[in-house]
């Protein structure tokens, strides 16, 4: 995921300005839709994805002081956009029942094979719990390598892989069968 | 759900690379997020221009363009001395009134160019007596929104995270904020008892900063003297190297003031589970949602100084429960409207239940079983009144809200107009409420500036049937 995956000319910003505010603002802004979409993959909710997206740069606002490494923004800032995002998952306030208009289309009687796909990737996604749901969408929406999803959620490379091995053998029959 | 017993055990598993293949084809299909919407990266903009500050009760409400904010100060200078005037005698300014509520017909969701969007505001539960912010400085209404006080300003908080604004009259008020100095954070409060002409900063707390996610706060005043704030922090993984992504926000600590602030102790335990802060229904009725199926409610009856949590019966295991309202009725019985939901997030409507307790929340007991609007988002609820309930609807411009006047078993439309989407609301009674409203610029709408044209405060005066944007001066 390009946004979040620290282009070269981002990490000379930083280092340049040695994390200012200025350069801190700059940096907020070249991670603004980087962080709406991952906010969005993760959460699949508009509404949802927009409180995440304010609320893990706000959060960022308020730490900045602690980003004692500045070429280290990316993991830093992923960790925090990803927290905001479970604790949105885990949250009483999140929306509870879509509008008909925002859910996926219904797969009985539906001709398209690829709406079914896409209807039963995220039923089987949904029925994952939040910290393999999170890693499957870091590690194949994404594309964040094994080690680097680890250090954003700090976890070991092995948890994460046991973790991807997990929820791929839960995930496998419901995309064979996904009645 | 756990069906996934987390191997932890650090040996590479195998995992299958067709499966892998096939799930990341899907997943990239199947997950193709919009492009952000503006009003989300005019509030990053926002942030960035103005380094994080926040204003007003609720941060996300959109804020003035920055570039208002000098000028404006020059202009506050003025305004003080005639604010001093009008704020000292207790009484609103004598000026025109600052903003006109009830105009039947559409409403204009812009501030027209020249006007003051209002970028916070709160009522203080007392009658129609609410506050607002916009980039001029502080005012005051207690009529409801009619009359409004000339503008004061708020002092600065410099180097520092504004964290709320509150007040409980027209005289007494506090705002919180957070202060990262040599690794320790730093909560002041700065309290005025004359309606924000004069300030006094005293010290919360002052925490060494543990981990890089920091700390969440939240204060709240039941009356002029006593007030609570609570403290959360990360709670630790032994063992990782870094501060976990899964933390969650359950070492909660609270201070307490008898003396409008000045003075604070603590900090002793407390309840707080969630990132969210507690809800208030009034100024010392408030609820703590929770977390998930596994966290349980948490009431209070005292401002906060004391919570009583329990778990709700005729809940399965399998199932979320979504915390929407706590109504008290007039015989002072607790009334709580919940949604349960599959563990697993679902697409179809859902069991709304409502239960009562008559022991402040001790133990429930379940009054009546619904379900929610069928095809409707229903996100922020609120109380109108006993048994009336209004609640958004994410995401419909023809459909904004909903309402139930017989306590959530029935529910139907309220036609609005003035904004697309509303995050969220509040009211002073069942006439006069309050909602943050933004218009969907994605949606081909022209949304130029934050708080001229995507969003801002609306009010209404009439049960939610029109809402006019708040904005100074009128014109």
């Amino acid at each position: 995921m390009e946004d979040l995956a620290g282009a070269a000319g981002r990490i000379e910003l930083v280092g340049r300005y040695a994390a200012t505010d200025e350069a801190f603002a700059a940096l907020t802004r070249q991670h603004v839709d980087g962080a709406y979409r991952l906010a969005w993959a993760i959460l699949r909710d508009s509404a949802d994805a927009d409180d995440a997206t304010q609320d893990a740069f706000a959060i960022a606002w308020r730490k900045r002081s602690s980003l004692r490494e500045p070429d280290r923004f990316d993991a830093w800032f992923g960790r925090i956009l990803v927290n905001v995002c479970r604790e949105r998952l885990r949250s009483p306030s999140r929306g509870r029942v879509r509008p008909l208009d925002e859910a996926p289309e219904p797969t009985v009687g539906d001709s398209s094979s690829s709406v079914s796909d896409r209807d039963a990737i995220c039923r089987a996604l949904d029925r994952l719990d939040l910290d393999h749901r999170i890693v499957v969408v870091l590690r194949y929406w994404a594309d964040l390598p094994v080690d680097d999803i680890g250090s954003r959620l700090g976890i070991p490379a092995g948890t994460v892989k046991s973790r991807l091995h997990n929820a791929l053998r839960s995930m496998r029959p419901r995309l064979e069968d996904p009645r | 759900m756990s069906e996934h017993p987390d191997d932890e055990s650090g040996i590479d598993p195998v995992i299958d690379p067709e499966l892998e293949a096939e799930v990341r084809t899907a997943l990239r299909r199947a997950i193709v997020p919009p492009a952000t919407p503006g009003p989300v990266r005019d509030a990053v903009e926002a942030m960035a221009t103005n380094h994080g500050a926040r204003t007003g009760v609720r941060w996300r409400v959109w804020q003035g363009a920055s570039a208002l904010a000098s000028l404006a100060a020059v202009v506050v200078v003025l305004a003080v001395i005639a604010a001093s005037l009008a704020v000292r005698g207790g009484k609103p300014a004598a000026a025109t009134p600052q903003a006109t509520l009830g105009t039947p017909g559409p409403v204009l969701p812009d501030a027209k160019p020249g006007q003051t969007p209002a970028v916070g505001f709160g009522w203080t539960g007392q009658g129609l007596t609410a506050w607002a912010t916009g980039t001029d400085g502080l005012r005051f209404t207690e009529d409801g929104g009619v009359m409004w006080s000339a503008p004061v300003s708020l002092p600065a908080v410099p180097d520092a995270s504004l964290a709320s604004l509150d007040f409980v009259d027209r005289d007494n008020g506090w705002q919180t904020f957070e202060a990262l100095q040599a690794g320790v954070w730093h909560l002041r409060v700065q309290r005025t008892d004359d309606g924000g002409l004069t300030w006094q900063t005293s010290e919360i707390a002052s925490l060494p900063d543990q981990t890089d996610t920091g700390l969440l706060t939240s204060t709240h005043f039941s009356d002029a003297s006593h007030g609570v704030t609570f403290v959360s922090r990360p709670v630790e993984t032994p063992g990782a190297s870094e501060p976990p992504l899964a933390q969650t926000y359950a070492s909660c600590t609270k201070y307490v003031t008898v003396d409008g602030g000045a003075t604070w102790t603590g900090p002793t335990a407390s309840v707080c589970n969630t990132i969210e802060s507690p809800r208030w229904v009034n100024r010392l009725v408030g609820f703590d949602p929770g977390g998930d199926a596994s966290s349980p409610l948490s009431v209070t009856t005292d401002g906060g100084l004391t919570w009583r949590t329990s778990g709700l019966p005729g809940v399965s295991s399998s199932q979320d429960v979504f915390l929407d309202v706590l109504d008290v009725d007039a015989g002072g019985r607790l009334h709580l409207l919940v949604t349960l939901l599959p563990a697993s997030m679902t697409w179809v409507a859902a069991p709304l239940v409502r239960y009562v307790s008559v022991d402040g929340g001790a133990t429930w007991a379940e009054e009546f079983r619904s379900t929610t609007p069928s095809g409707t988002g229903a996100g922020w609820m609120s109380v109108l009144a006993p048994d009336h309930y209004m609640a958004l609807v994410g995401g419909l411009a023809s459909r904004s809200l909903i309402e139930s006047r017989d306590g959530g078993r029935t529910w139907s439309d309220v036609q609005t107009s003035g904004f697309d989407i509303a995050t969220y609301m509040y009211w002073a009674d069942e006439m006069h409420g309050m909602l943050e409203g933004i218009r969907d610029c994605s949606s081909g709408q022209t949304c130029d500036t934050v708080g001229s044209s995507a969003g801002g405060v609306f009010l209404t005066d009439d049960g939610g049937r029109t809402w006019h944007q708040l904005a100074f001066p009128p014109g």
